[in-house]
């Protein structure tokens, strides 16, 4: 069995009756607060908090949970865009076909320059992000062929692949691929969708299993938070992690939860989460998913940042640009979104070390890449 | 002394030895209080904690080492002379990883000692036991002094002696949970049928689970998430210190036998005392 068919089949069924409205006779809340043990079925209550008091407990066991199992360490990256071109009409995407403006896809060279800057200001794990469907699989290989020697973790946030191409870039030198499904409701999901490859749903949905049968070793899943309702999006996002998991053991699967910013798009979310359920949903997955390592970009701001590193968040990047060519080649051209985190990497790591965190810029090894 | 107390069979079966010393290898350790270096909020604490641990062995984890780098602050202050620093493999999938692992650090400085840590599993961080056999082989034929972190398996122990071996470490309780040597009964049978020094490695969440793990007959203990997430890690290390060397003491000088019952003063004694000679 796949993806699509457990989260559309199993786990919906689990669900009772398949109606997410049915469950909305929560259990008590401070029953489930103080659980010594968590599974999914809890996340629903938890995600129904709204009471500051439960807020608050919530945080004190994540923060608990995210000493015990990951210590005080905070590791960092940063992404590095490398094409502004995309095949795809995502509605809520500043790279969206037919948003009209400059587009950028960098050469190995410039990829390489903006590398460097990067690395020459202590990055070593890097996120390199391209447009979808832009670039050919050669292209791919031959931009982590130029950078894995430099770089201790490098990871791709591209279109899906095949296996074939994924095993391909295995061998190349990647370590992890970031995926994420931006909503699991399929209606909603074509909606927003239009045209493109990107709209085949099943494709997406399956897309972390074929990067882990190509052995890559890291893989970052997640919803784009504003697509659809979060209490559905993140029953059905716990449900794909929690399979995923349980199929692919020998993987480390880390989730991100990246929320709709759109201030340099004419687009409006329908579902816009607030900063208090934000808070909650990093929280819950916390301590439903202990040991799954949690990110943060820089869609965030300094302040909820600096507070979430504390309870759950244990990765994040740092000094991003979200324009390809942005670290040391070109000015304002055109972003995928705006940061809200505009602090460089030497304050963030300034920030951490002075609140007793520990920053970790290498948090991986060249050594893990063996060809098969 | 007599010839069943159990520091005499250790000093027969583990060579001749001052029974308060472990030897590893040919490397002699006065301190059996092994730290890891993971999770703590700073280099500087971390210093100040294995200092007042009295560790001897310390194991860094190979996908946190910057051998790039010149300037360290770990490892421009730790004393090579005083502290043997062991990298790990935490997070290898297999043997292949570990083993490229190993030998990249040998390539880059560090000396031939190696934590193997085969992972796969990152939920648990649970040891591959197959995986761990075959690296153990494959790096005890380069050289390497190998220490594998295992489950506590016993047939897995001595197959892992059989390779070559310095050590074995087997867990108390999975990574991080601090639940304490759970795995009592299987270690038991461990330490009884091992040639090489059993560190008991995992789980260790109070000093007193390390003094346990002592008084079973372990030859040392690991500890890194108690000490690292400690609200105080200076003073926990030195708490685990001294548990530690109290329950080896237990072990070596204190033979005690459990009842279930109260028991008086023997009811044979005066039968005794006056038995002929």
């Amino acid at each position: 069995m796949k993806s699509f068919e457990y989260l559309t089949n199993s786990f919906w069924t689990r669900l009772k009756d398949g109606n997410i409205a049915s469950l909305n006779n929560y259990k008590n809340v401070e029953n489930v607060l103080f659980n010594e043990e968590y599974n999914i079925s809890d996340l629903l209550t938890l995600l129904s908090i709204t009471e500051d008091k439960h807020l608050d407990i919530l945080l004190q066991k994540s923060e608990a949970i995210t000493r015990q199992r990951f210590g005080k360490k905070i590791s960092i990256y940063a992404p590095l865009y490398i094409s502004n071109y995309c095949n795809n009409q995502c509605v809520y995407c500043g790279f969206n076909k037919t948003v009209k403006t400059e587009r950028i896809n960098l050469s190995i060279e410039q990829i390489v320059q903006e590398a460097k800057y990067l690395r020459n200001k202590g990055i070593r794990q890097l996120l390199i992000v391209s447009g979808e469907a832009v670039n050919s699989i050669d292209e791919y290989v031959k931009v982590a062929s130029s950078l894995n020697h430099d770089f201790d973790f490098l990871a791709y946030e591209i279109e899906p692949l095949k296996i074939s191409e994924y095993a391909l870039l295995y061998n190349s030198g990647l370590d992890g691929v970031t995926i994420y499904q931006e909503t699991y409701n399929e209606k909603l999901y074509s909606d927003y969708h239009p045209k493109g490859n990107k709209r085949d749903y099943r494709y997406r949905i399956e897309t972390p299993e074929r990067i882990a049968q190509a052995n890559i070793p890291n893989i970052t899943i997640g919803a784009l938070l504003g697509l659809s309702d979060y209490k559905e999006e993140m029953l059905f996002l716990a449900g794909h992690l929690d399979y995923l998991i349980k199929k692919y053991w020998n993987i480390n699967f880390a989730i991100s939860f990246p929320r709709i910013n759109t201030n340099n798009i004419n687009f409006s979310a329908k579902y816009p989460v607030s900063d208090f359920d934000f808070v909650k949903i990093i929280a819950s997955f916390r301590i439903l998913f202990p040991d799954t390592p949690i990110y943060l970009s820089t869609r965030e701001s300094p302040s909820l940042r600096d507070h979430m590193i504390n309870y759950g968040v244990t990765n994040i990047s740092a000094g991003s640009k979200t324009d390809p060519g942005g670290y040391a080649l070109f000015k304002d051209k055109l972003e995928q979104f705006s940061t809200s985190d505009k602090r460089g990497i030497e304050e963030i790591i300034d920030y951490m070390k002075k609140n007793n965190l520990r920053p970790v810029l290498k948090d991986w090894d060249k050594g893990y890449r063996i060809k098969r | 002394m007599n010839a069943n107390h159990p520091s005499l069979i250790h000093y027969i079966y583990r060579g001749f030895l001052e029974v308060s010393d472990l030897k590893i290898g040919n490397r002699i350790f006065k301190s059996r209080l092994f730290v890891g270096t993971g999770k703590f909020a700073s280099v500087s604490e971390m210093i100040k904690a294995i200092d007042a641990s009295g560790s001897e062995f310390v194991t860094v984890a190979l996908r946190r080492m910057d051998f790039d780098s010149n300037d360290d602050e770990f490892i421009d202050n730790i004393d090579p002379e005083r502290i043997l620093l062991v990298p790990n493999t935490s997070g290898a999938r297999d043997a292949d990883e570990a083993c490229n692992l190993a030998r990249l650090a040998c390539a880059a400085g560090a000396k031939k000692w190696i934590k193997l840590e085969l992972t796969p599993e990152p939920r648990h961080l649970l040891p591959d036991p197959i995986e761990t056999l075959i690296a153990a082989e494959r790096l005890v034929k380069e050289g390497f002094n190998v220490l594998p972190y295992i489950n506590a398996d016993p047939i897995l122990a001595k197959r892992l002696e059989d390779v070559g071996c310095v050590a074995v470490m087997p867990l108390g309780s999975p990574i991080g949970t601090n639940k304490g040597v759970e795995a009592k009964e299987m270690i038991k049978i461990i330490i009884e049928n091992s040639n090489v020094p059993v560190v008991v490695d995992a789980g260790l969440g109070m000093p007193s689970h390390a003094a346990f793990a002592m008084e079973l007959g372990a030859d040392a203990c690991l500890v890194n998430t108690a000490i690292a997430t400690a609200k105080d890690p200076v003073k926990i290390a030195n708490a685990f210190k001294l548990a530690v060397e109290c329950g080896r003491d237990a072990y070596l000088y204190s033979k005690v036998s459990t009842f279930d019952t109260a028991q008086a003063s023997s009811p044979r004694k005066g039968f005794i005392e006056n038995l002929g000679k």
